[in-house]
C-alpha cells in the first residue's frame, strides 16, 4: 500500500530535497513517496468535473507535478506550502497545456469544465478561470500566489497564515477580496 | 484593463472587508475618493461576495473528503497490494488470493463511497449479480463485490495485463483490418453483453485492455449503469447522473438517460474512429481511400445522433464491418452514396443537364444500384431480425415451454412437437459458422437439453433415445471444438463438462456402457477442473461439481463399486449443502439432494448395511414425499416420489421387513398410477409402475401371500415380454423381463413350486444370456442380479 502517512518537509525530506538538487535522481521517488497522497489530492481537485474528458488519471497528473516540481532547480521550494503550492501550480499548467493541446487537434472542442465533486457548486471553465488568475497577477501578483495555495493546493488559512507570517484573519479577508474579484471576472468573462 | 483603477478596487475591497458588514458601504463612500466608478465596481463586488464563495469553494465537500479513504486491508480472500488507476469515480486495487488455495490476482475497485440506503444496496447487489453471470471472452469477469464496512461499494474483477486498446493500435500502427479485427472483438463483448440485457455505458479506449496476445478484454461492464441505478435508488444523486465520458456519450447519455444499447453503438463508433486514427499515428490523416470512406461511413452510421439512424444492434454494426473485411459493400455506405448523387444535382443543375445524355446510362444504373442497395439492406435487416428470433424461439422452446409442458399432464404430443421445432432451430444455429462463443455455448446446451428431453435416463423424457444420442453427440463435439478454439473460456469448459457428464449418465443409465460411461465420466472431472483453473465462477463449478458426483456415483454402483458409490453420493450431499440457500429450495435443488442419498443408500444396501441403506432411502422419501405434498399433480415429483418409495420398500423387504415394504410400495405403486392417469403415454411411469409391482409381489411373498404374489408377478412377466418383444432395439426391455422372471422364479421357489420356479429362472437365464451377447450386462448384473438368481436356481433346482 502505498498510501503513506502525511509527512513534513522538514528533516528527512529536507535532506532529500538537496540531494535531489544535487543530482541524485533516486530522491524523486523517496519525495514523491513522502508526498504522494497530497499530490494526488491536489491532482483530484485540479482535475475535477469533466476534465477527465482529456483522459489524464489523477495519478498520471500527480506524477507529471513531481517530475516538474523536480525539474524546477534553483529556487527549489523550502517548505512544504510552497511546495504543494508549487505542485498545484504545475499540475494546473499541466491540465490547461493538456486543454490547448486537445483544442488545437480538434478546434470544435467544447470548454473543458471543472465543478467541485459537491454536485451543487457550479461548473468553472478551466481556461477562463486561469485567463482570471493570470489577469489577477498582473493586478496583485501576492493575491494570485494566495489564490494558488488556498483554492488549488487546498492549504488551510492556518498554514498559509503560518508561512506568510500573517495573522490569519488577514489571509482570510484577502482570499475573501480575491475571491470575490475572480468570482466578477468570470462572469463578465 | 486598467491596472491601476483594479487594484484601487481591490484596495478598497480589502478595506471594506475589514469593516463589520453594515459599515462598509459608507466606509466604501467615503474612502473612494469621489471616483464614483470606483466605488459602485466595488459596491457590486461585496454584493456577489457571498456567492464567490459558492464558486471558489475552499472547503472540501464531503463526497471529496469520502474520497479520501483508506481501502480495507483485506476483501474476502483477497488482500489488496497496490494502487492499479483511479478515476472521478474509483480507485482500483491490486487484489491477491492468500489463503493458499491457489494463487489468483485480482483488480478490486472501490466505487466513491456515498452513503447508500437499503434500497440502494439491494439493488447494487442485485446488478451485480446480474453482472457477474456476464461470461465471454472479451470481458473481464466480474468476481465478487460488496459493500465494505465504511459503505464503500467494490466490485472484485478479473486482474487483465494489458494496454488501453488506443495506445496497443498506435504502438503498433495496427493496419485498418487488424483495427477492423479488434474492433470486432470489442463488438463481440457488447453484443453478449446485450443478449444478457446489459449496455456497457462507458465504452472508451480507458476501459479496453489488449494483453500481449493480442485479445482486447473490455472492462467494467454495467458499472456505469449500476452507479447510476443505485444512486437514483438513493436519491443522492438525480435522474440523468449516470457517469459520462463526454467525447464517448450519445446525445441522449449526454442528457442523461440510462445507457443503453443504442449509447454503446454510438460509443463504438468513435472507439472505431479514436483506434483508427490512433493507428495512422498522432496528427497524420486517416488515409483517405475509397476503403477508408467506407469504414468512415460505418462510424458515421453508429455515431449517428439520432439512435434510430443507427445501426439497430450491434450484429448489424459487426455484419458491416465484416463486410468491409471481404471487400463486400457496406450498408452504411448505400444511404450515404445516394446523397452523394443528389448532393451533386443539387450543387450543379446545368452541368447535370448538359451531361445528361452522356451519362444516362451511369445515373440509371446508380438509381438500380441504390435501390438493390437498399433492398439488400432491408433484406440483412431482416435475416438479422430472424436470427434473433430463431435464437429466442430455440431458447424459449427447449427451456421455458418444454418445462411448462413437462408438468402439464397428456402433452407428449406437444412435448415431441416443441422438441421437434427447437431441433430444427437448433441445426440451423449450429450451421452458423461465424457465431460468437456465446451462441455456440448457447447452442451446446440447447442440444444438451434436447438431448435430456428426448431421453435423459432416470427422468421424464420422450423416450427418442437415438435422437437424443444424436444431439449427445453433437453437443460434445461442439463443446470439444470450442475448447480448442478457446482454451482460456471457462464458459466452454464448463459446457464439455456438462455435456461429457450427461453423455456419461447416457452411457451408464441407458446404455449400461460403464466402460464408455467411466471414460466420458473421468473426462468431465478433467473439463471441469480446467474451467475452475480458468476462472469459472465458484457456484456455477460447485453446482456442476455436485452433479457429476452424482452421475460418477451412479456409474460406480453399476459397476459394483459400492463403497465408492457411497462415497460420492455423500460427496454430491456435501457439495449441496454448499450450495446457496435458493438453490438448495428449489425443486430442483431438492431433487438433486434427494438422489445424492438414494446413491448413498444404494451403495450400503449393496454392501449388507440394513441401517445405512435403510437411512438414506428414508431420508430420500421424506424429501420427495415433502415435493408432492406441495406441489399436487407436478409429474416431476410425482415420479420421483414413486421411485423413491421403490428404492424404500425394496430395502425393508431385503432388510426382513415385508410389513411395512407392502405398505411403502403400495403407495409407490399408487403414485405411478397416478401419473399414467394423468398421462396415459407416460412410458416412465409405466416402466416404474412395472418395477413397484415386482417389488410389491416380492413383499407380498415375504408377507407368506403366496397366491397373489404368483398373480402379481405373473402378469408382470407377461406385460414385460410384450415390452421386449415391442421394443427389440431395446437391451433395457430385455434385462427388465430377465428380472422379472427371475424374480418370478424366486416367489415360485418359495412357494415351493419348484418346477415352475426351475423354469423361470431357466428362461431369466437365457435373457441374461442374450443381454451380456449384445455386451450391455453390467457390474450389478454380474455381482448381484445374475449372480443371486444363478445361486437361487442352484439352490432349487439340484
Amino acid at each position: 500500500m502505498s498510501i503513506a502517512a502525511e509527512a513534513p518537509i522538514g528533516g528527512h525530506t529536507a535532506s532529500l530535497w538537496r540531494r535531489y538538487a544535487s543530482g541524485d535522481r533516486r530522491a524523486v521517488d523517496a519525495l514523491l513517496n513522502a508526498h504522494y497522497d497530497e499530490f494526488r489530492r491536489i491532482a483530484r481537485r485540479v482535475l475535477n468535473g469533466d476534465a477527465v474528458r482529456l483522459r489524464i488519471q489523477p495519478t498520471d497528473l500527480a506524477h507529471e507535478a513531481a517530475i516538474r516540481v523536480m525539474n524546477a532547480r534553483g529556487d527549489g521550494p523550502d517548505g512544504r506550502t510552497h511546495f504543494l503550492a508549487l505542485a498545484a501550480k504545475v499540475m494546473r499548467q499541466t491540465l490547461i497545456d493538456e486543454v490547448r493541446r486537445a483544442r488545437a487537434k480538434k478546434r470544435e472542442m467544447p470548454p473543458v469544465l471543472t465543478g467541485w465533486m459537491d454536485p451543487k457548486a457550479p461548473a468553472l471553465d478551466i481556461e477562463a478561470l486561469d485567463v482570471a488568475l493570470t489577469r489577477l497577477e498582473m493586478v496583485d501578483a501576492e493575491l494570485a500566489t494566495l489564490v494558488e495555495r488556498r483554492f488549488f493546493a487546498g492549504l488551510s488559512i492556518e498554514e498559509i497564515a503560518a508561512e506568510s507570517k500573517e495573522s490569519a484573519s488577514t489571509v482570510k479577508r484577502r482570499w475573501r477580496v480575491a475571491r470575490a474579484w475572480l468570482a466578477n471576472e468570470l462572469k463578465s468573462a | 484593463m486598467d491596472v491601476a483603477r483594479e487594484r484601487r478596487i481591490l484596495e478598497l475591497l480589502d478595506g471594506a472587508l475589514g469593516r463589520p458588514a453594515e459599515e462598509r458601504l459608507s466606509w466604501v463612500a467615503a474612502n473612494a475618493a469621489g471616483d464614483q466608478d470606483v466605488a459602485s465596481a466595488v459596491i457590486a463586488l461585496l454584493d456577489r461576495e457571498d456567492s464567490a464563495r459558492s464558486l471558489l469553494p475552499t472547503e472540501r465537500s464531503a463526497a471529496e473528503a469520502e474520497m479520501e479513504f483508506v481501502p480495507p486491508e483485506r476483501v474476502g480472500a483477497y488482500r489488496l497490494s497496490g494502487l492499479l488507476g483511479e478515476g472521478g469515480m474509483s480507485r482500483v486495487y491490486l487484489g491477491e488470493r492468500d489463503d493458499g488455495l491457489f494463487e489468483h490476482q485480482v483488480a478490486v475497485k472501490f466505487m466513491r463511497p456515498t452513503y447508500l440506503d437499503q434500497r440502494a444496496r439491494d439493488l447494487f447487489d442485485t446488478e451485480r449479480r446480474a453482472l457477474a453471470k456476464l461470461r465471454h471472452p472479451n470481458i473481464a469477469t466480474l468476481i465478487d463485490g460488496g459493500i465494505d464496512a465504511t459503505g464503500s461499494p467494490y466490485l472484485v474483477m478479473e486482474f487483465v495485463v494489458g494496454v488501453p486498446i488506443d495506445r496497443y493500435v498506435a504502438d503498433r500502427r495496427l493496419s485498418s483490418e487488424s483495427v477492423a479485427r479488434l474492433f470486432l472483438q470489442v463488438c463481440d463483448a457488447a453484443r453478449a453483453a446485450h443478449q444478457s440485457l446489459i449496455a456497457h455505458g462507458d465504452i472508451k479506449p480507458a476501459n479496453i485492455l489488449v494483453d500481449p496476445e493480442g485479445r482486447a478484454r473490455l472492462l467494467d461492464f454495467g458499472v456505469a449503469q449500476m452507479l447510476g441505478d443505485a444512486g437514483a435508488a438513493t436519491g443522492s444523486i438525480g435522474e440523468g447522473a449516470y457517469p459520462v465520458t463526454t467525447a464517448y456519450a450519445s446525445p441522449q447519455r449526454m442528457q442523461g438517460a440510462r445507457p443503453s444499447v443504442g449509447d454503446d453503438i454510438y460509443a463504438l463508433g468513435i472507439l472505431l474512429r479514436a483506434m483508427r486514427s490512433a493507428a495512422a499515428g498522432v496528427g497524420a490523416p486517416v488515409a483517405s481511400s475509397d476503403r477508408e470512406r467506407a469504414l468512415d461511413a460505418v462510424c458515421a452510421m453508429a455515431t449517428a445522433s439520432e439512435a434510430t439512424a443507427r445501426y439497430a444492434g450491434v450484429d448489424a454494426l459487426m455484419g458491416d464491418v465484416q463486410r468491409w473485411l471481404a471487400r463486400r459493400p457496406v450498408a452504411a455506405m448505400s444511404p450515404d452514396w445516394r446523397s452523394h448523387v443528389s448532393a451533386f444535382i443539387g450543387r450543379h443543375p446545368l452541368a447535370v443537364l448538359a451531361a445528361s445524355l452522356a451519362v444516362a446510362g451511369l445515373i440509371a444504373t446508380s438509381a438500380v444500384m441504390t435501390g438493390l442497395y437498399a433492398e439488400a439492406r432491408r433484406e440483412r435487416a431482416l435475416a438479422e431480425n430472424r436470427f434473433e428470433q430463431v435464437r429466442g424461439l430455440a431458447k424459449y422452446l427447449l427451456f421455458d415451454l418444454y418445462d411448462h409442458l413437462d408438468r402439464t399432464p397428456q402433452s407428449l404430443r406437444l412435448r415431441q412437437d416443441v422438441a421437434r421445432r427447437g431441433q430444427a432451430y437448433l441445426d440451423n444455429l449450429a450451421r452458423d459458422a461465424a457465431a460468437s462463443d456465446a451462441l455456440h455455448v448457447e447452442t451446446i446446451e440447447g442440444f444438451l437439453r434436447l438431448a435430456a428431453v428426448q431421453g435423459a435416463p432416470g427422468k421424464s423424457n420422450l423416450g427418442d433415445l437415438v435422437a437424443a444420442r444424436s444431439n449427445l453427440a453433437k453437443s460434445v463435439e461442439l463443446a470439444r471444438a470450442l475448447v480448442a478454439r478457446r482454451p482460456g473460456a471457462p464458459q466452454a469448459w464448463l459446457a464439455l463438462a456438462r455435456a461429457l457428464s450427461l453423455a456419461s449418465d447416457f452411457a451408464e443409465n441407458a446404455d449400461h456402457d460403464v466402460i464408455v460411461g467411466e471414460r466420458d465420466w473421468l473426462a468431465s472431472q478433467d473439463a471441469l477442473a480446467k474451467a475452475q483453473r480458468v476462472g469459472a465462477a465458484t457456484p456455477t463449478v460447485q453446482s456442476l461439481a455436485v452433479e457429476t458426483a452424482i452421475v460418477g456415483a451412479s456409474l460406480r454402483g453399476w459397476q459394483g463399486r459400492y463403497a465408492e458409490e457411497s462415497a460420492l453420493g455423500q460427496q454430491a450431499l456435501d457439495g449441496w449443502r454448499a450450495l446457496p440457500p435458493v438453490v438448495k429450495a428449489s425443486e430442483m435443488g431438492r431433487l438433486t439432494a434427494a438422489r445424492a442419498w438414494s446413491l448413498v443408500a444404494e451403495g450400503a444396501y449393496y454392501r449388507g448395511d440394513a441401517i445405512g441403506a435403510e437411512r438414506g432411502y428414508r431420508e430420500q422419501t421424506s424429501l420427495t414425499d415433502a415435493l408432492v405434498g406441495g406441489a399436487g399433480n407436478d409429474p416431476i415429483a410425482l415420479r420421483a416420489a414413486a421411485r423413491a418409495d421403490w428404492e424404500l420398500g425394496t430395502t425393508l423387504i431385503e432388510f426382513g421387513k415385508p410389513a411395512l415394504a407392502t405398505a411403502t410400495l403400495a403407495a409407490g405403486a399408487r403414485l405411478a398410477q397416478h401419473l399414467i392417469d394423468l398421462d396415459s403415454e407416460d412410458s416412465d411411469a409405466l416402466r416404474d409402475l412395472r418395477i413397484l409391482r415386482l417389488a410389491q409381489a416380492q413383499a407380498l411373498a415375504a408377507n407368506h401371500r403366496y397366491l397373489a404374489a404368483i398373480a402379481l408377478m405373473s402378469s408382470q412377466v407377461a406385460e414385460r415380454e410384450a415390452f421386449a418383444r415391442s421394443h427389440p432395439d431395446q437391451v433395457q426391455a430385455l434385462r427388465d423381463l430377465a428380472v422379472g422372471r427371475a424374480a418370478l422364479g424366486d416367489i415360485l421357489a418359495s412357494a415351493n413350486r419348484k418346477y415352475e420356479a426351475c423354469r423361470a429362472y431357466a428362461m431369466a437365464k437365457t435373457d441374461f444370456g442374450e443381454v451380456s451377447r449384445r455386451g450391455r450386462l453390467t457390474g450389478v448384473d454380474v455381482t448381484y442380479a445374475v449372480k443371486q438368481m444363478v445361486e437361487h436356481q442352484h439352490a432349487t433346482c439340484h
